[in-house]
């Protein structure tokens, strides 16, 4: 069983910082008088779901094959694009999430991260 | 990929080439009729302008239709697995659908299935090309097209204007060539 390389590691720990700062987000924006209030909220659990669910799978005895990471990884970037462009979200933090989102899945598509996943993992 | 890196840029370039065509005649027809609005009036709407508009814009469909229908052409012979092979072939359809759309514009009694043919076969060729790319490990080309296809469906989900479901169909159509076009130049 390998150590976690540096790339690894700062991709978990960006994914867990987004989980953090979307739930956050909900909570500094949270509008119940808004007539979109059940997107609002639940998109932003989602999103927080998929960036923890990437954080996870990066730690030891992570349970998600690499392409499922990725795939989670995308989607969660999708999710946040779809989020920004139907204004369910503070546009600026949307941005930063995005970047983080982004930031996440391309080093999760990295093959070094590839080959901890199927290597070194557990 | 069964080709030397020069085809790989030959045939990356003429997708970019097709993605820069097409949003140039975008971008100048829309400038020339100033009665065009973005995310509200459709884009066949500019094929049948008053001013010379039109022009740019069917001419600019047919020379972006015909550069993608090479690149699915070329994409075809070089891409070993099947899948991505059924991609490339039905970009051929794609563009000669959309080279079809420039020389029949919206007051023509065909515009309309040709419309229709042409986002059924780019949907298709997105598709096939998505699975392909994650089945032989493209995840970076694979994902970016999940995002831009989510991008789409919610769009149609949940925008009200037809406009603005179309070009922001046409964008993310766009954009998926484009890192197409990358991902040949690059491998």
């Amino acid at each position: 069983m390998g150590e976690r390389p540096g790339k690894v590691i700062i991709t978990s720990a960006l994914a867990i910082i987004g989980g953090i700062l979307t739930i956050a987000s909900m909570a500094i924006y949270f509008d119940p008088g808004s007539e979109k209030v059940l997107a609002e909220i639940g998109l932003a659990l989602l999103i927080a779901v998929l960036f923890f669910a990437v954080g996870g799978t990066l730690y030891r005895n992570g349970q998600s094959s690499w392409k499922s990471t990725v795939f989670l990884s995308f989607m969660n970037v999708a999710v946040i694009a779809c989020d920004i462009l139907y204004k369910t979200m503070d546009q600026y933090f949307g941005a930063i999430l995005f970047l983080i989102a982004l930031f996440v899945a391309l080093l999760a598509a990295c093959p070094s991260t590839a080959k901890w996943i199927v290597t070194d993992r557990a | 990929m069964k080709c030397c890196k020069a085809s790989g840029t030959v045939l990356g370039g003429i997708g970019l080439i097709a993605v820069l065509a097409f949003t140039l005649a975008w971008l100048f027809a829309s400038l020339i009729d100033t009665s065009w609005v973005f995310g509200t009036d459709m884009l066949s709407d500019l094929g049948v302008s008053d001013t010379d508009a039109k022009y740019f814009f069917n001419y600019g469909c047919v020379i972006a239709g015909l550069l993608i229908l090479v690149f699915g052409a070329y994409g075809a012979t070089l891409n070993e697995s099947v899948g991505h092979q059924i991609a490339s072939i039905l970009l051929i359809f794609a563009g000669a659908m959309l080279a079809c759309l420039g020389l029949f514009p919206q007051n023509s009694d065909y515009h309309t299935p040709i419309a229709y043919a042409l986002v059924v076969f780019a949907a298709c060729s997105a598709i096939s090309m998505t699975a392909s790319d994650w089945k032989v490990g493209h995840l970076v080309p694979g994902g970016i097209a999940v995002v831009l296809i989510a991008i789409v469906l919610w769009t149609a989900a949940f925008e009200p204007v037809d406009g603005m479901i179309e070009a922001i169909a046409v964008i993310c159509g766009l954009a998926w060539l484009a890192v197409q076009g990358c991902k040949f130049i690059l491998e």
